[in-house]
């Protein structure tokens, strides 16, 4: 065994040792994929209960009724914490109640659920709405930091940001 | 006239960058993903994707680059007499291999052409990448200097060399027809594609001269190594890569600024996320693995246009570790690396250190199938 091949044991040692830690203590720093909307219901399926609140919902919202949308909003994300249409609409229901930080962690919501809102060619694309949201927040996230650099809350909201920020910009994959 | 004979080969290596960057900045103005004008192993993924070698609806393409350059290589390696069918040196090591260098460029999120492309984008974080790839060359080179060898290719029957060429064509006559049993994705990044017949034109030419330079990013930077300031102080009678490299940068850098792409900084960046450290293991895995088979992912893809069978069978392991990737979820994403990524990494660069290991011959130096373009 010359200098490489004892460098290269130790290397092996070494890597064996790291892969066994991260499988043990299941560390991944994204985890699983999200589970996306096409794999919870059979594809052209629509809730017909989900379906006429959504409607209810839309129509809560275009009256600028935001207390009953609020309620009925969040009886749904906790009856259907599937459904992206259900985050889009709790994101818009944030934007009227000009609240763009929370808007943008039910759009982020979404947007894990179904990356069709984003995608120009889906019918689904909401992406201009998203991306508001999205610009809104970071000002918001800003100012907050500039008046108080040390806010943990902030610095969180502001990694979903940047994650916002490069589903917007598009990947490969 | 050897002057003039000098000059006009330096300038091959400009012209083959030029293309590369300007191509690629075009391509993804025209409708590829951001900042993935290039990227084989996007696109092997897409590829995978449309013969249903995976199930994500987002990444099912044809995509033309990938035969482009095939074709590219094997028409001008045919033009020029330098096509040559050989093969035999450890091809499924070699098919091994390839696998993990699909693995690695998909945990950083791009091939080393895309690692530039986002460079030239303006995505500094994409660094990382740069200096994973150069630490997994500097690795090869160490096996390399020390005796590691595949075995050398021996010439085989011409029909061998026609195999990989053969294959792309007719897959680019499918992408051309679109028969049903392909799939296509009609949302998602595989459906976002420059024209058919653009991306066929730029790709061939960037095969054809990829073909002619010998233009390959881990060759390039191995040669910094290898002989430092030489390379360029001796070009064209030292390989010329980095200039080629020199002038991809360059080019796509001035491309993307006049077409509106460039966006600098590092957060919210396309195609990127914020695990450096898989980006640089995801990397030098790439670096490592390309080394020890002579080649970038988009060199292997030009070596088996013009004939190297043992380069052919790379792509074919690059294809099934492109099924792998989608199947088992071991590419990064914008939310970071998955855990059966960064296990399939160090399991990858493991893997090569084992190879590095069992195929040295100790006492020698570098292996003569390692010294072409060397002296």
């Amino acid at each position: 065994m010359d200098k490489l091949d004892t460098l290269s044991a130790w290397a092996l040692a070494l890597l064996l040792v790291a892969a066994l830690a991260i499988l043990f203590t299941q560390e991944g720093e994204a985890g699983s994929k999200p589970q996306i909307q096409e794999t919870q219901v059979p594809a052209g399926y629509v809730r017909p209960e989900l379906s006429q609140k959504i409607s209810v919902a839309k129509g809560l919202l275009a009256s600028n009724n935001l207390e009953k949308a609020e309620e009925l909003l969040q009886g749904m994300a906790t009856d259907f914490p599937y459904e992206g249409d259900v985050f889009m609409l709790l994101g818009e229901f944030h934007m009227r109640r000009q609240n763009p930080m929370d808007a943008m962690l039910a759009f982020r919501n979404a947007v894990d659920l179904n990356p069709d809102y984003l995608d120009k060619k889906a019918p689904a694309f909401q992406g201009k709405k998203i991306k508001v949201a999205v610009e809104e927040a970071f000002w918001v996230i800003q100012k907050g930091l500039e008046q108080d650099p040390d806010n943990a809350s902030l610095k969180d909201t502001r990694k979903t940001l940047y994650y916002m920020k490069r589903r917007i910009a598009g990947s490969c994959g | 006239m050897i002057l003039h004979g000098l000059i006009m080969k330096r300038y091959w290596f400009v012209i083959m960058g030029a293309v590369l960057g300007i191509g690629a900045f075009t391509l993804s103005k025209y409708g590829n993903p951001a900042n993935t004008g290039i990227c084989v192993s996007c696109f092997m993924e897409n590829v995978a994707g449309a013969m249903s070698l995976h199930d994500n609806i987002r990444m099912q393409y044809l995509r033309p680059e990938i035969m482009g350059f095939v074709l590219g290589a094997f028409l001008l390696s045919l033009f020029r007499r330098e096509f040559a069918s050989t093969g035999g040196s450890s091809p499924l090591l070699r098919f091994l291999i390839g696998i993990f260098l699909i693995i690695g460029c998909s945990v950083f999120i791009g091939c080393p052409v895309k690692l530039f492309l986002r460079l030239a984008g303006g995505d500094i974080g994409a660094i990382v990448g740069l200096a994973g790839l150069t630490a997994g060359i500097f690795i090869g080179l160490e096996f390399v200097a020390n005796g590691f060898q595949l075995g050398e290719a021996r010439p085989t029957p011409r029909a061998n060399g026609f195999i990989m060429p053969a294959v792309m064509a007719f897959l680019l006559i499918l992408a051309y027809i679109q028969p049903q049993f392909i799939a296509t994705s009609t949302k998602g990044s595989g459906a976002q594609h420059a024209p058919f017949l653009l991306s066929l034109g730029v790709a061939l030419a960037i095969g054809a001269l990829s073909q002619h330079t010998k233009f390959c990013i881990t060759g390039g930077i191995a040669r910094i190594f290898l002989w430092g300031p030489r390379e360029i102080m001796n070009c064209p009678r030292s390989t010329g890569l980095l200039i080629s490299i020199g002038s991809f940068f360059s080019f796509a850098l001035i491309t993307s600024i006049l077409t509106g792409q460039f966006s600098f900084g590092i957060e919210g960046q396309p195609s990127s996320n914020t695990s450096y450290g898989w980006a640089f293991l995801g990397m030098l895995l790439v670096g490592f693995g390309s080394v020890l088979v002579r080649g970038c992912p988009l060199r292997q893809l030009v070596a088996a246009g013009q004939g190297d069978n043992d380069a052919g069978v790379t792509v074919m392991g690059m294809l099934v570790g492109a099924a792998l990737v989608e199947n088992w979820n071991l590419g990064g994403g914008p939310a970071g690396t998955p855990m059966e990524a960064q296990i399939a990494v160090l399991l990858g660069i493991g893997m090569l250190l084992i190879v590095g290991m069992l195929n040295r011959r100790r006492g020698y130096g570098i292996a003569v199938e390692y010294q072409a373009g060397l002296d």
